[in-house]
């Protein structure tokens, strides 16, 4: 097999005192699987570290200065640029960039076989509204500039492709959609679902709905949270716990008050392993999600999901296959968990029919392949240019 | 699905013939006392002319049309419960005699089962479970002269400890329910072997097909037809599709003016006109090859039961140490009584019922009130009747229903044990709350009426203390009375 030699320019990893969200275990898993493959991986990244390699990729670590996130980001592509050059020989064959931090490196490097990797879109992540203000001018400019020069796109869903089609004019031959993986063995445990309800003061054969994420609008919890009487009306002895924090957790709290529900805040990662294995049913009442890691992670732990009809959730779950689809409201949400409550066999059934769809389209094996399919048509589509022109 | 021109399954139908000791929705203790037999009290008062109608209706004209196809090479299995021979024989002997035929038929194999149709199979001792399965044994052999080899499970899921009861006592294969337990990760065409047992499992769409759906008219597939079901399971992979079904669908739960019993006429020749073959699950277990052994080590958390299931089935289990008169207890311990306190969307075969929150809480209230009131006579005559009374179970209107400041949590301790076992998991504030007012005394003292533990645990304000002393009053009964 060919091996590449692959830079990723991605603003955060699991490797590095600064961490922001969903994008650091995505591209350093991505990053490890391709190293485990035999590609030299190199990782240009921000750190207050030493250059180091981890899990057999090569960090490069700078620390960017800046008054505001445009010219920090700004800073940090120079910095790492001339990391890059330092590393350039012999030539890398694959730069992938992942979001818009680092286009002005992608720039400078745009003769390149670039790849950028759309893990959100600045309109998303308003909750899919346009700013007024100029970092979002800015920023989303920087996205269709990166849509623009890049040779090749991915994104994790359809429907952040379509998004990017619509907003930036990214071409859709260019375009890729190569969802987010998975280690299904690494949310997969063995626990007594009893035993660990009894520790939250549940009785052991009370069915528990669980909801992991941020408790912010987007994520929906307010959702939910209105749906419970409905639910207990249907079936009294049904549990329901919040593990994530955020800035809706009073309002919840206050709105949750005499109803079985408990607020979990931040859980470890242990503490989530336990809680995902021991639940009956996970709640996903998103009302964006481009992706959905919480349920990769619900399917791989066998679990059975209700989750609302948006974005990567809707491309991804099978309606009665492997989980239910509801639409964006309290009493949908109500009716979906009800279905499901009082018929485990059934749970059961949908739980295992998403960990078999995570085994064959989530692991991160399968969306390696995927990855390296599209640096593949890259090179060979940089080698032909190459040969046109000389 | 398999393509044209491949053999198709055989099909293994089997009918679970039981009529359950329905139990009077209407009982209550003191009504009780005014009657000369108490015990007559607790079951429906119209069980006789209830199942007349149901024998009118499913029994009598399901048995004639089975002997009619019997006749003609038909083969099927039979579930005779103890319980559905003993009210035969005492009420409608002709019944007993029309079933005799088809159960002697020479296209019949009888099934072994548990006498009382019973849920004995879920306690932690097994001892109930084998009695009960020899018991029935014995009565096979009475009646109708065979020795069954092949064990129905009725509503609960094979453990690896029954199991071995079953290989123990001479059951070579057994039925197992399709919707729980280890069937659910299993194709249900095949033979498999658990933990050594060989077991054959209920094809639950196929069985709620009929069972389930065939009355409904806004199903796409209405009207189902023999001949369409027919085709069904000959296009179906696999070699042997199982079908164990409730013996009163066929007519009672679903009406003779739905068809159904010209379906259940109409199957065998629509069956065989397809190539189907019709066997008895021994043969099928001795044709067939295992598809390999899906069996466990332990038993696993049994998470399909609810709350109430469980508050009942544990204190029907002890109440086997408590009652004097086994009869009735053991007509308690029929699977209809812990089946009707849950709502369940799947039925997989069985009569499935339209119940709502509501009716599987009166079905509990009920179902605890006669348990209590037994256990409550049996107290008397027992060695120690304080100790009995003090390991009783109560109604749900005497029960300790667990609050918080803010609100109902929603289970209640119906005994000592329940409470000792709630005691272990019940949030902080729930049991200070209790603390605080003194509940856990009150309640011992003038409801169970254990006024030594009640001194006992006064003043005691730490949990596990609580437990433990609770505990081990509990242990001292039991030893009182064994």
């Amino acid at each position: 097999m060919e091996t590449y030699k692959i830079a990723f320019f991605c603003w955060e990893t699991l490797h590095s005192r600064f961490k922001v969200g969903g994008l650091a275990p995505a591209a350093t898993h991505l990053a490890e699987h391709l190293a485990a493959r035999g590609h030299e991986v190199h990782f240009f990244t921000r750190g207050d570290q030493e250059d180091t390699t981890i899990n057999g990729v090569r960090y490069h670590y700078c620390l960017p200065y800046g008054d505001n996130i445009v010219d920090y980001c700004r800073t940090m592509s120079n910095m790492l640029l001339d990391a890059f050059r330092a590393h350039d020989t012999p030539p890398f064959d694959i730069l992938h960039f992942h979001d818009w931090h680092m286009v002005e490196a992608m720039h400078v490097l745009r003769d390149r076989n670039t790849i950028l990797s759309y893990h959100s879109t600045e309109y998303g992540r308003n909750g899919g509204n346009f700013g007024g203000w100029w970092e979002f001018r800015e920023i989303s400019s920087k996205e269709w500039y990166g849509g623009y020069i890049a040779k090749a796109v991915t994104t994790v869903s359809n429907s952040t492709k379509t998004e990017v089609m619509w907003l930036y004019g990214v071409p859709e031959w260019k375009v890729t959609v190569i969802p987010n993986g998975i280690d299904p063995d690494a949310y997969r445990i063995q626990v007594e679902p009893g035993e660990v309800k009894k520790r939250y003061g549940i009785h052991p054969l009370a069915p528990v709905v669980l909801f992991v994420g941020r408790l912010t609008y987007q994520k929906g919890p307010d959702l939910l949270v209105q749906a419970i009487p409905a639910i207990l009306a249907r079936r009294w002895d049904v549990q329901f716990l919040f593990a994530g924090t955020g800035d809706m957790r009073d309002t919840l709290e206050k709105m949750a008050a005499g109803l079985p529900v408990q607020f979990l805040g931040y859980v470890s990662d242990e503490e989530h392993l336990q809680l995902l294995n021991a639940s009956d049913l996970v709640a996903i009442p998103s009302r964006n999600e481009p992706f959905g890691l919480v349920l990769t992670e619900a399917w791989s732990a066998e679990r059975c999901v209700v989750a609302t009809d948006v974005g990567g959730l809707a491309e991804n779950i099978e309606n009665f296959k492997d989980g239910i689809k509801v639409p964006v409201r309290p009493e949908s949400i109500a009716w979906g968990i009800c279905l499901l409550v009082n018929d485990p066999a059934h749970m059961q059934k949908l739980g295992r029919a998403g960990r078999r769809k995570v085994m064959e389209r989530f692991r991160w094996s399968v969306v390696t392949d995927r990855m390296l399919e599209v640096y593949r048509k890259v090179i060979a589509a940089g080698r032909d240019a190459g040969v046109r022109e000389g | 699905m398999k393509g044209e021109g491949q053999t198709p399954p055989a099909v293994c139908p089997g009918f679970d013939i039981h009529y359950p000791c329905y139990l009077n929705p209407g009982f209550r203790p003191d009504m009780a006392k005014r009657l000369k037999d108490v015990k007559e009290s607790y079951f429906d008062p119209y069980l006789k002319e209830d199942l007349g109608i149901v024998i009118d209706r499913s029994f009598r004209p399901a048995t004639e049309i089975l002997i009619d196809t019997l006749d003609e090479g038909f083969a099927c299995a039979l579930s005779i419960s103890g319980v559905v021979v003993e009210l035969l024989e005492a009420w409608y002997p002709d019944m007993l005699d029309l079933l005799s035929r088809a159960a002697t038929h020479r296209n019949v194999e009888l099934l072994a089962e548990t006498y009382y149709h019973s849920v004995a199979g879920q306690f932690r001792d097994l001892g109930e479970f084998e009695t009960e399965v020899l018991m029935h044994r014995d009565l096979m052999k009475d009646y109708f002269s065979a020795v069954p080899t092949t064990f129905a499970h009725t509503d609960y899921s094979i453990t690896p400890s029954t199991a071995e009861v079953l290989s123990d006592n001479g059951i070579k294969a057994a039925i197992i329910e399709g919707d729980s337990g280890p069937a659910l990760d299993s194709d249900p065409n095949h033979v498999y072997t658990y933990n050594g047992l060989p077991v054959i499992i209920t094809h639950c769409n196929l069985a709620d097909d009929i069972a389930v759906r065939f009355p409904w008219r806004d199903w796409d597939r209405w009207p189902l037809t023999a001949d369409r079901y027919a085709e069904w399971i000959s296009i179906s992979p696999g070699e042997c599709i199982t079908l164990y079904l409730d013996y009163r669908v066929f007519g009672d739960t679903i009406g003779a003016e739905t068809g159904i019993l010209e379906f259940l006429h109409a199957l065998p020749a629509a069956l065989a006109a397809k190539g189907v073959e019709s066997t008895h699950p021994s043969d099928a277990i001795a044709r067939f090859p295992s598809h390999g052994d899906i069996g466990e080590t332990a038993p696993p958390e049994n998470q399909q039961r609810t709350i109430l299931q469980q508050a009942a089935l544990q204190a029907l289990e002890e109440a086997g140490n408590l009652v004097a008169d086994k009869k009735v207890w053991r007509r308690l311990l029929d699977t209809e009584n812990l089946r009707r306190m849950a709502m369940r969307s799947t039925s997989c075969g069985k009569t499935s019922y339209p119940t709502s929150q509501q009716a599987a809480h009166d079905h509990f209230i009920n179902f605890m009130r006669v348990l209590s009131d037994l256990e409550e006579r049996s107290a008397p005559a027992s060695r120690s009747p304080r100790a009995v009374l003090s390991l009783r179970c109560v109604s749900p209107e005497k029960a300790f229903h667990f609050s918080s400041h803010e609100r109902p949590i929603g289970y209640a301790a119906h005994s000592l044990q329940e409470l000792v076992n709630i005691l272990e998991f019940a949030p902080d504030d729930v049991v200070n709350y209790h603390l605080e007012r003194g509940d856990f005394t009150r309640w011992i003292e003038l409801v169970i009426g254990d006024t030594t533990l009640a001194k006992n645990i006064s003043g005691i304000t730490d949990r596990n203390e609580l437990r433990s002393t609770i505990q081990k009053r509990i242990d001292s009964l039991w030893k009182r009375i064994r």
